[in-house]
């Protein structure tokens, strides 16, 4: 069976994009990092006026023209979903069809996990506090299908 | 599913490395092959069958519970 994966030579680069993220993350989580550059003000809006704003989400013309804020939490979802589908998603150098059944493994853990935690804090955790739970889905999938897919590589490697 | 192809292979002398080269994938998927934790695809069941020179049946034997 042939996956769609791309070539190797993105497999080191993926990984270190990953990881500036993923730092990235942890720190802005902890201490809300925004350096001064990455400030923009698009529009006539006042600076930060886009957290205010309510409800209306994507309809209430909340995109980039017309609101302002920091790049840097961009920059980490870019770096983590960019730099974890490459490392995941790179050929071995040596991939064969064994590996796609590793791979298909990790895949499905990664969906079921994934769901089975949206299950669980759908049920417990309300209010503003599940927009948490939104944000980190952007990126949990990714982070599970990785875990489980170097962990049976490991594995693999050791045998 | 078991397989003989831990004996076809020591009766060819070759090591896991020579046969995963022959047939173009990885040692850890013979590994995996010979100790039944991974079975290979049609195609990769007749690679191994043409270079040990017997049929796909003297490799791999269903068992009851397949």
């Amino acid at each position: 069976m042939q996956l769609p994966l791309i070539s190797n030579k993105y497999k080191r680069l993926g990984m270190l994009l990953f990881s500036i993220g993923l730092i990235l993350g942890i720190i802005y989580m902890y201490d809300n990092f925004e350096p001064n550059f990455l400030q923009y003000n698009f529009g006539n809006h006042k600076l930060k006026m886009n957290e205010d704003s309510g409800v209306g989400g994507l309809f209430s013309g909340n995109f980039l023209w017309g609101s302002a804020g920091n790049f840097m939490d961009e920059i980490i979802v870019l770096l983590v979903i960019l730099g974890g589908c490459l490392w995941g998603f790179s050929r071995e150098k040596e991939e064969d069809e064994y590996l796609s059944q590793i791979r298909l493994n990790a895949l499905t853990w990664a969906f079921l996990i994934n769901y089975l935690l949206v299950i669980l804090c759908t049920i417990f955790i309300y209010d503003f506090w599940y927009l948490d739970v939104l944000i980190f889905n952007v990126v949990t999938p990714l982070i599970i299908f990785l875990s489980r897919y170097n962990f049976l590589l490991i594995k693999l490697k050791k045998s | 599913m078991k397989n003989t192809v831990k004996v076809e292979r020591a009766k060819k002398d070759m090591t896991q490395q020579d046969l995963a080269v022959a047939i173009g994938v990885s040692r850890q998927t013979i590994n995996a092959i010979e100790k039944n934790k991974y079975v290979p695809s049609t195609k990769l069941a007749l690679k191994m069958a043409k270079l040990f020179g017997a049929s796909v049946e003297e490799l791999f034997e269903l068992e009851n519970e397949d």
